[in-house]
């Protein structure tokens, strides 16, 4: 620990003008973040187009620059470094430079942080498990891997360079490799499980090239190890389809409702299917009724994706995958495109329907009235909202969290001059405390419908994610085109 | 007792062999002088004895430690300096002592003051604002202020001028009574002023290594005068190297010189020799000899 302290106490010397600058930007971000509003008028547009650029670009450029110096010295790569003859025990090396990250980037970030969430209206101690876990998660997508690319360059410029041409690479890899299997979007139910992936790759292959790097100085294994990990944070959706990440949330989140009384039933004698976007001309829209019976009251069950595979008298299979997430109405849509030419060869042969569905059982609902106005309410489970016309007939409702948003927020409008309200919804199942980002606050904004009065939010929690299989031998196509 | 031994320590990169074969023994309390010719493996054999650099075959120990194993426990006894190490530029002589201080159990700083005054060091001046080889004399005396066991230079006088070099070994004479010392070097005739003992080191391959005062006791530069052109032995002996002829002259240099046994040997080879004269060789005109003779065997 000695040792881990005076390389510390060095590093702190040598850099203190970087120091400076950092804290004074960190100063700077929480100023300009914590006093971030919603609110569409010309100053509120200038502090947060401020607070964006601080925190989007100037920061993490800032702390790469300040992490990779800690690093360079006493530089990895190479053979001439003055220090790989000197009694330097690699565990208190490697101890110095995570205790100066630790200091100076996450320490100014964690005060910025709880100075930012008190600004907005929040207490920082009421989330304490957001506050660790946002910096955990912020060292593990940043400055790890920040510290990782350093260990295996020799200077800022060499980095740069090396950054340049990943990102090169990566671009000219995506487009021959195409997209990346049918991964589930980071923002959609069940994505936060391919950020998790993500994450877990990055943070292995970080963890595993700074032992290498401090332990044993094998610059090519390590280098090799960083592109991997590139490769595979690329091709993770093609690892991790969407079912195995669907599987994963289910068996991460413990049942507590028992789930077996719901079934998934075809249901052809439902009415006509809702007005979607017109099919392109050289395809049919084939619309699949599908209701779910025997959820338990006091829940509600939401279709989050659903893989229908038809299998066509030829023996070649169609399949769709399709993701969901909406209130549930009475009946779910599965929208297929079938290529017309081949619509026409099959529309009147029974084929045969296979389903895939995947669920989450929501409950404890709570709902809270709010009226639409001005000011700021506070409503509990949502967080701080505040109601911004910004245009005639157009207003916006914003609603700003500690560190994340509820699993799942129902927004209703009712307006006076129109009887059916309308319904935003907000989903987020992932079971961290914090969202990741660099802000400590979530963000969640709804579009107010002209004539609006009160907005009625329902927040409900995630009780279990589950699977149903649904065959239907004999499905003639003709019947649900539309 | 070996401070270093290596055996059979090979290392090559990728198609070229820097070191092959090497099997070489230094006692402690020697000082060891490794020359050879510019690309010979001499820092390569230096960097892997440090674990620098990892062999590609073969074993070293330092200090009785696998050299791959060597770690800060081996390090705090050991005072490496190479012309081409890259110091922290940025600290003051001072600092500089002052930061590697914490390192080293034995670190004394009654020697480390005398070692910055008698190298006439500028303690408030950064190393990067120092000329070469007052950064040399700073690695120095930043790797003899705690008393190192084993002293490794790799090329510490090169490109430094003469007056610099003199206070470099001097204060290397005079500071390390008792410590092992390897040094890496093109200045031969520096080498020649205080090395115990010598390694030769040509094309990755160690041609002999052995005491200064036995190498200089078998080389001999051999003159012999005649009245017409002799006729030469056939085969010539191998130990005798780099012939040269003119109408009455023949010189060549004897690589196994003995005084009992050599003036026999000659006189048998050239009967018709008039007179024969056999000079001792300066140590650099002995690697001249090798390095041509090994070039013309290649």
């Amino acid at each position: 620990m000695r040792q881990t302290w005076h390389i510390f106490l060095k590093d702190a010397r040598r850099l203190r003008y970087e120091i400076i600058v950092i804290l004074a930007l960190t100063a700077a971000y929480a100023w300009l973040q914590g006093h971030w509003s919603p609110l569409s008028s010309l100053q509120a547009r200038r502090l947060n187009q401020m607070a964006g650029m601080v925190r989007v670009f100037l920061l993490p450029l800032a702390w790469w620059y300040l992490t990779s110096q800690a690093v360079y010295g006493e530089p990895l790569p190479g053979d001439r470094q003055f220090r790989v003859t000197r009694p330097y025990r690699w565990t208190s090396l490697l101890g110095a430079k995570l205790l100066f990250v630790a200091t100076f980037v996450n320490f100014p970030l964690l005060l910025a942080d709880c100075f930012i969430v008190t600004r907005q209206g929040f207490h920082p101690w009421a989330s304490p498990g957001g506050i660790i876990w946002h910096q955990v998660a912020v060292s593990a997508v940043f400055f790890l891997p920040m510290i990782a690319a350093a260990c295996i360059t020799t200077s800022f410029a060499q980095l740069i360079l090396a950054g340049l041409t990943i990102i090169v690479s990566l671009i000219v890899l995506t487009a021959l490799l195409g997209p990346g299997g049918d991964a589930v979007g980071i923002n959609l139910e069940g994505g936060w499980v391919h950020g998790l992936l993500t994450c877990l790759i990055l943070l292995s292959a970080a963890v595993a090239i700074m032992i290498l790097q401090y332990r044993t100085r094998r610059t090519w294994v390590s280098r090799m190890i960083f592109v991997a990990a590139l490769l595979l944070v690329l091709c993770s959706g093609r690892l991790l389809p969407w079912d195995t990440a669907y599987a994963l949330q289910s068996r991460l989140l413990k049942p507590r409702i028992d789930t077996s009384p719901i079934t998934a039933v075809f249901s052809p004698g439902s009415g006509p299917p809702p007005t979607g976007s017109p099919a392109p001309q050289n395809a049919v829209r084939v619309s699949l009724p599908i209701r779910l019976y025997g959820v338990p009251s006091g829940t509600t069950a939401v279709v989050d994706a659903m893989r229908a595979e038809l299998t066509l008298p030829d023996g070649n299979p169609l399949k769709t995958l399709l993701f969901f997430g909406e209130t549930p109405p009475d009946t779910v849509w599965h929208d297929m495109l079938v290529e017309r030419s081949l619509f026409e060869q099959v529309k009147g042969t029974p084929v045969r329907l296979h389903l895939t569905i995947r669920l989450t059982v929501l409950g404890n609902p709570q709902t809270e009235d709010v009226p639409l106005g001005g000011g700021q309410y506070h409503v509990p489970g949502v967080g701080l909202c505040e109601f911004d016309p910004w245009g005639p007939g157009r207003a916006a409702l914003s609603c700003r969290t500690p560190f994340r948003q509820p699993a799942y927020v129902l927004a209703r409008f009712d307006r006076f001059d129109k009887e059916v309200p309308s319904e935003q919804q907000r989903v987020d199942y992932s079971p961290y405390p914090a969202e990741f980002g660099i802000s400590p606050i979530s963000d969640t904004s709804w579009l107010a419908p002209a004539g609006a009065t009160t907005v009625a939010f329902t927040t409900m929690q995630p009780l279990a994610h589950i699977r149903r299989e649904l065959d239907i031998p004999n499905v003639q196509l003709a019947e649900f085109a539309n | 007792m070996n401070v270093i031994r290596t055996r059979e320590l090979s290392k090559s990169f990728r198609h070229t062999h820097a070191v092959e074969k090497l099997n070489l023994e230094i006692p402690e309390g020697s000082i060891f002088a490794l020359v050879g010719p510019n690309g010979a493996g001499k820092t390569t054999t230096i960097k892997t004895l440090m674990n620098i650099l990892r062999p590609s075959a073969g074993s070293a120990e330092v200090l009785g430690t696998d050299s791959r194993r060597l770690g800060p426990a081996q390090f705090s006894q050991i005072g490496y300096v190479s012309e081409n190490q890259e110091l922290p530029l940025w600290m003051t002589v001072d600092y500089f002592m002052s930061w590697l201080k914490p390192f080293y159990p034995d670190w004394d700083n009654a020697w480390a003051e005398e070692l910055l005054r008698q190298l006439d060091l500028p303690r408030g001046r950064r190393l990067q604002e120092l000329s070469r080889g007052m950064r040399i004399k700073a690695a120095l005396a930043s790797s003899l202020a705690y008393h190192p066991k084993l002293i490794v230079l790799d090329e510490p006088f090169a490109g430094l001028d003469s007056l610099v070099r003199d206070e470099l070994i001097e204060a290397l004479l005079e500071r390390c009574a008792g410590a092992t010392v390897m040094i890496s070097s093109h200045d031969l005739a520096e080498i020649e002023t205080f090395s115990s003992h010598i390694g030769y080191l040509d094309g990755g391959c160690l041609r002999f290594s052995e005491e200064m005062t036995s190498l200089a006791a078998r080389f001999r530069e051999i003159e012999l005068t005649f009245d017409e052109p002799p006729a030469l032995p056939a085969p010539w002996p191998q130990a005798w190297l780099g012939p040269t002829q003119s109408a009455a002259l023949l010189r060549f240099v004897d690589s196994k010189f003995n005084a009992d046994s050599t003036p026999d040997k000659i006189r048998r080879a050239f009967p018709s020799a008039r007179a024969v004269s056999m000079n001792p060789m300066p140590l650099r005109a002995i690697f001249v000899s090798l390095a041509k003779s090994t070039r013309k065997a290649a």
